[in-house]
């Protein structure tokens, strides 16, 4: 083996060196400032093809301005002096673009000078000031494309005329390449970063708005309720003091307007229980579901009775951790909606424990023999005042899903349904286990 | 002369008064009505009375939801004061909270009553009273 190519071959390995601990570098690298990846891979980059100077130029968007980010074999202050002197677009000067950066940006491809004796390289020439008495001989510059797009280069000057062989063009491209894919990889995480940033402001504007809401139905409610109250009071002073004074017709208008202010008050009713549904659930007890069932049955004793209705509990249910009003609430409204929309003459409801639907929790399921939903209408069931029959076919608000979901929604716990008409309907509910 | 008991009733609400008088009449109660709306204007009344060693109200019949200054706010006032804490003080309200009732109940109200919403019952609450406080 000769000197030379003995030489040569340690040059080699020392690349091969070189791109191993830019690669495990680059790879451990997790910054969003770019100056720090820039400057690892610059140094060993310049060094082992025996450049003089190196630059880092980043395009940087949407205004297309370009500006140096790391340099290598310059002043310190020569970044902070080209970038206020040189306030370029990429687009923008046609005396920028005859450098090779800007060139090789452009045609997305490498720019190699061998000696500017033979080329006219204009970026040499802006060194001059700096970089005097020597003058750039040789330039290679590579460009970074992220998604077929430039969005920079990294150069290297020589100061002597300079051979590039196939094997340093190779570490130059492939030590740009780990560059491209680490600033990609950066440029990813930082917008991961930024979108989940994003989607926690927009998680606590949300939050706000809701508690706004919240407070706003709660407040209105109950100011909806006193002109309410005043039209009763004197509706049934009127009604005492001329019930034999009014004729037929104005009785039916009167009753007309009792029968408004009554579905208004039951209205009012509802949204005040909507807007209390996510209030005060701070105050958590264990509770056995058994026993919470047996109270709604003997509440709704009397419709119960009237509906003819037969209503069977499994008999162990696992304790449940929650605010007991709410979850009455939520079992009250499920219970009754089953006897509600029945036709059969004895309707009948199954209350079972689905086990093993969660881990953390415990599933509900409540049965029923009546009338059941068509699919496509079995998300709309459970919005505000949202109704699938007339008033007089069944009545009601309709409030009574939509208060049931935001009560279990509070405790991170749903309730889903499978139904079709006509064969009975069956809604799950999963509450909070207590351990 | 025949000396009538006073009420005062602290009220912002014209109907609510007005529907206060209507029952107080059909049930035969003959009383001096004093109506205020705000929690300032009724200290005030109950100030001058004080000093100027006149007659004080036999029963304070408050509302909650009053501007300015909550009925509770005054109920606290008018309990923690040696010439008003014993006339007996009946919160009537459309607030059915039951912190509300509790507090008030707490503060020394003699009863709590929640604000019906037609004639006949309205008339019961003030037949209540009545006996609660032997008018």
């Amino acid at each position: 083996m000769t000197l030379i190519q003995e030489k040569s071959q340690n040059i080699t390995l020392k690349r091969l060196k070189a791109l191993e601990d830019i690669s495990n570098e680059c790879s451990n690298l997790i910054t969003t400032d770019l100056s720090t990846i820039t400057n690892k891979v610059l140094k060993p980059f310049c060094e082992l093809t025996g450049a003089d100077y190196g630059i880092v130029l980043l395009l940087s968007k949407p205004n297309n301005q370009i500006y140096l980010n790391a340099t290598y074999g310059l002043p310190n202050d020569f970044i902070d002096i080209f970038n206020n002197k040189l306030n370029f677009k990429i687009d923008s000067d046609v005396t920028f673009a005859s450098w090779p950066s800007i060139r090789s940006m452009k045609r997305k491809q490498i720019i190699l000078v061998k000696d500017t004796n033979q080329i006219n390289v204009g970026f040499s020439k802006h060194f001059s000031n700096t970089i005097s008495p020597n003058t750039i001989k040789a330039v290679v510059s590579v460009p970074i494309i992220i998604n077929n797009e430039a969005v920079g280069a990294v150069t290297k000057y020589f100061i002597h005329p300079h051979e590039f062989n196939d094997e340093e063009i190779s570490f130059v491209k492939t030590t740009t390449n780990i560059f491209t894919s680490t600033i990609e990889r950066n440029q990813l995480i930082e917008l991961a970063n930024n979108r989940e940033q994003e989607l926690r402001e927009a998680n606590n504007i949300l939050k706000t708005v809701n508690q706004e809401l919240d407070s706003f139905v709660y407040i209105s409610s109950h100011d909806l309720r006193e002109p309410l109250r005043t039209i009763e009071s004197f509706i049934s002073i009127i009604q005492e003091k001329c019930k034999l004074k009014l004729s037929d017709e104005e009785t039916d208008f009167l009753n007309r307007i009792i029968k408004a202010t009554h579905r208004m008050r039951k209205l009012i009713e509802d949204l005040t229980n909507l807007s209390r549904a996510s209030r005060n659930i701070t105050k958590s007890e264990t509770m056995d579901l058994n026993k919470l069932f047996n109270e709604i049955i003997f509440e709704l004793t009397a419709f119960i009775e009237k509906k003819n209705a037969e209503i069977s509990i499994d008999n162990h249910f696992p304790l449940v951790i929650g605010h007991k009003e709410k979850f009455l609430s939520v079992f009250k409204n499920l219970i009754t909606n089953g006897i509600k929309f029945n036709k059969s003459k004895r309707p009948i409801i199954k209350i079972t424990n689905i086990p093993e639907v969660e881990n953390d929790k415990v599933c509900v399921c409540i049965e029923d023999n009546g009338i059941g939903i068509e699919e496509e209408y079995q998300d709309k069931i459970f919005g505000l005042f949202q109704r699938l029959h007339t008033e007089d076919e069944f009545e009601g608000t309709g409030a009574g899903l939509a208060i049931v979901k935001k009560i279990l929604e509070k405790y991170n716990c749903k309730i889903w349904l499978k139904s079709s008409p006509n064969s009975g309907s069956k809604f799950y509910v999963t509450l909070p286990k207590a351990w | 002369m025949v000396i009538m008991d006073t009420i005062l009733l602290i009220e912002d609400k014209s109907d609510d008064v007005l529907l206060t008088k209507i029952a107080l009449k059909e049930l035969d109660i003959s009383t001096d009505l004093v109506v205020k709306k705000t929690g300032v204007e009724a200290i005030n009344y109950l100030r001058n009375n004080i000093s100027s060693k006149k007659s004080l109200p036999k029963i304070i019949i408050l509302d909650i939801n009053l501007p300015i200054m909550n009925g509770i706010e005054i109920l606290e006032k008018l309990k923690v004061n040696n010439h008003t804490k014993a006339i007996p003080i009946i919160v009537f309200t459309s607030s059915d909270l039951i912190s509300d009732i509790s507090y008030c109940y707490k503060l020394g109200a003699k009863l709590f009553l929640k604000k019906p919403n037609n004639i006949n019952d309205f008339r019961n609450a003030i037949r209540k009273i009545k006996d609660v406080c032997l008018i």
